[in-house]
Order: C-alpha cells, then structure tokens, then sequence
C-alpha cells in the first residue's frame, strides 16, 4: 500500500516477476482500497507505506495486527529515523524498511519480504547470526543441557540444528545432513536463527562430542575462507580437508569447569586439576597476547599432537577443555 | 639451522595473508620479519615468540607429544611449533586469509628443515 501509484505499479512488476509469479501482488493506493482486499483475500503479508494520507501506515499496521494477526506486516518509509522504526515496531510490524532507490535495493527488498514469509511464529527468541555467532549460541544450548531446535535462514538455505540434552543430535541444512550439514550451516556469512522447541528429529545425523563437532565445524570454516569458497555453497568438505567422521576419532579427555577453577564436569582426565590450572593460564596467556598484538578477542588454542589433537576454550565464565585420537591415524 | 632460519623466514612472510613470522633459537635469540611493519614491527613478532615460549606446556605432552599450536582470535591467527633441537617459529596471520591448510604446511616445512652436517 502506497499512495505513490507509479511507484506502487513498478514494486508490484518487479516483484511479481522476481517470484516468478508465485506472488500474487495486490496493490492499493488508500487504506479503504487495501482493506478491502484483505477482507476478500487470503493475504499473507502487507506492506505498507507509513506515509499515507487519512490513516498513515503506523495506525494501519496497529489496526491489522488486531484484526489480522496471521498477517505478516512489513513497513517502507522514504526517511528512515529511528522514531519511525520505534514506532513501527511498537505498532506491530515484523519488518522496517527504508524504501531502496534502485533495482537492486528493491531486490534486496524482496529476499527480505520472501524470508518474512517463511518465519513461523512461535515461542523462543530471535537472532542475527552478525550479531551473535550460531556457534556462540550453540554452545550456550550445550553448556545449559539445554534441548531446542536452532533455526537458520538466509537467502538460499534454511536449516535446522537439533540439541537434546546438551548434544547435538541432528543437523540438516539444504540436501545435507549430519557433519556435513552443520558445517554449511556455521560457515553462512549471515543471516537469522531462531531457537525453537524441541521435537524429536526425523533421525539422528550427529554423535559424539558437540565441543569436537563445533571444532572440527570452525576448521572447515577456516578452510573455506582460505579457498574462496562463498559461505553457504554446496561444497564437499572432502575437498577442503580430511574426511570428518567421528566414529575414527576417539574421545580421550573432556574437562568443563568454571573460570574461578570449580570443576563442573570432566571425563577421563588424569589430572584434571593440572587441566584446568593449564586451560586459566592459556587464558591468561591470550590476554598477554593480545595485549601485545591486538588481534581481538580470543578464541581458541588448538593443539595438534602426535595422533591427535586437542582444543582449550573460554566461553561465557566457562574453561573447556576437549582431547581426541586418531583412532585411525599414527596414535 | 642459523642459516637455514633466515632463508625458510624470507621464502614465507611473502605469503598471502601473512602479517609477520619468525624464529628463535634454543638460547633465546629471535630472528622476526614483519609483512608490514607500520601493523606489526619485527619488534613485536619478538615479543609474541617470546611470550608464547614461555607459555606453559599443555599437560598432554608426558606420552603425546605436541606438534604445533594455533593461537586463534577473532582477527588473526599465531601458529607455533616447536623442532626437538628446540628451535621454535612462529607465524601471524590473518584469520580470514589464511586456513588450517596453509599453517599446517608452514609448520612442516619448518619442522622439516635440515641443518647440513
């Protein structure tokens, strides 16, 4: 709805044609026009100009989030301020837009129209994946013992990632699944999540330690943006590093504990203590180094060994600590 | 290994990615050369080889010795190794430029170095 007619004719064109007539677009000049056709159609998503004469587009979309709640609601504005996003958003629209000034803004306008459809609401919360790192995420489900589905999209794939209990069950993300799924899903360049509910998954695709999946996950990560590969492509991780299969790597040690040194959890570990003095001061050592050279926050120590490799990490108050051997290798 | 240090440093800061490598002797002595001293002076890869030799050794390495380390952080990267005759390099670089691969065949070059006679 806009009550710019030309403007309105050109959106609807391109839109249809971009959706390959999938859309069927409606186009209304005033508010009496517009609903009137969400009266007589199954409309699934309205976007509304919020300067409109009469009833401008904040009260419109107020007064369609009460009579139709199912209706996705997206606003434009030709001057974007942050009072009119305050207050588009307090009146009930998913989306706000500042109106593009070319084709290619309109088509980015459209990815972001075709992803609001595809949302579902539900309870939980959402995320920005530039914001917050899916891994980040992951791990925080993780640590918690937590069982959720974690949702992804962007533009081109739509995934999911199961977590029963604290451990990575599933992961399915385009015609992947299992390892292979959840490595394209960690290496989009961004995009939006949700964590949802937890429902059994179709099967289980992923076992053993999610510390070990999350870390092999970075390192073909890591491969890719050294090969050039765009984030989120089909690739074979086969090509970009050796064959990932958890059941050749056997799990030696695993030590969670609290910065302050409280342990909350460690597996096999034979000196669990000497582990966790060693993980605070590898802590300390990376602020030392980047006190040196400002790099910016730490990550990760990886450590190859002879037959195996080991990872130490600092998440969220967190030490964690996690060692495998090649079942399979020179151990 | 004193004339094949400089040699092995100057075949690899070149790389892409690459902020700056060096090596230091079982003594202690560095020998550093930055990618771009104005982001990271040879002054400062000395003190990152310092610092990551003093690091205390994971407690893993009584029967599984350690091959190399990467220290990751969110812009860079700094790979370690360390030979038996106790040579240790070290390499920065950037996160994004350069993978897992790359590091691994940098460190095994090093580690493969053979001092003549």
């Amino acid at each position: 709805m806009d009550d710019d007619g030309d403007f309105l004719e050109s959106v609807g064109a391109l839109f249809g044609a971009l959706s390959g007539g999938t859309w069927q677009i409606y186009l209304a000049t005033t508010t009496d026009r517009a609903l009137e056709i969400l009266k007589d159609g199954q409309i699934e998503l309205v976007v509304v100009d919020i300067k409109m004469p009469v009833l401008d587009g904040v009260q419109f979309v107020g007064m369609i989030q009460r009579r139709y709640p199912k209706i996705k609601r997206a606003m434009l504005t030709a001057y974007a301020s942050e009072e009119k996003r305050t207050a588009s958003l307090a009146s009930g629209a998913d989306l706000f837009i500042e109106k593009p000034r070319t084709s290619e803004g309109l088509k980015s306008v459209f990815a972001m129209l075709g992803e609001l459809l595809q949302w579902q609401s539900r309870d939980g919360f959402q995320g920005v994946l530039r914001r917050v790192g899916l891994s980040d995420v992951i791990q925080m489900e993780c640590l918690a013992r937590n069982s959720s589905i974690l949702e992804i999209y962007n533009q081109h794939v739509i995934g999911r990632i199961y977590i029963e209990d604290g451990q990575l069950i599933h992961a399915a993300g385009g015609d992947l699944t299992g390892e292979q799924a959840l490595q394209k899903l960690l290496s989009l360049p961004g995009g939006s999540f949700e964590l949802a509910q937890f429902e059994a998954p179709p099967k289980q695709t992923l076992s053993g330690p999610w510390e070990f999946l999350l870390m092999e996950a970075a390192r073909v990560r890591d491969e890719m943006a050294a090969n050039g590969v765009p984030a989120g492509m089909e690739v074979d991780p086969q090509t970009l590093t050796a064959p990932i299969d958890a059941s050749a790597a056997r799990l030696e040690e695993t030590l969670i504990a609290f910065s302050s040194g409280e342990m909350l959890y460690e597996s096999q570990c034979l000196d669990a203590p000497a582990r966790t003095t060693w993980l605070q001061a590898v802590v300390e050592q990376a602020g030392q180094l980047g006190g040196i050279l400002p790099l910016g926050n730490f990550d990760r120590l990886e450590i190859q060994l002879a037959g195996g490799r080991a990872v130490a990490l600092a998440r969220a108050g967190r030490l964690i600590y996690v060692r495998v051997s090649n079942t399979l290798g020179n151990a | 290994m004193k004339t094949l240090a400089p040699q092995w440093i100057s075949e690899h800061v070149t790389r892409a990615g690459m902020i700056g490598c060096g090596v230091s002797e079982p003594g202690g002595q560095c020998l550093c050369q930055s990618a771009n001293e104005l982001v990271c002076p040879a002054k400062t890869l000395e003190l990152i080889l310092q610092q990551i030799g003093a690091a205390k050794t994971p407690p893993v390495t009584a029967d599984v010795p350690t091959q190399w380390q990467t220290w990751v952080f969110a812009h860079g990267k700094i790979r370690s190794a360390m030979r038996p005759d106790g040579w240790t390099m070290i390499a920065v670089v950037n996160a994004e430029a350069v993978g897992i691969k790359t590091l691994d065949a940098l460190a095994a070059s090093f580690l493969a170095l053979t001092p003549a006679g």
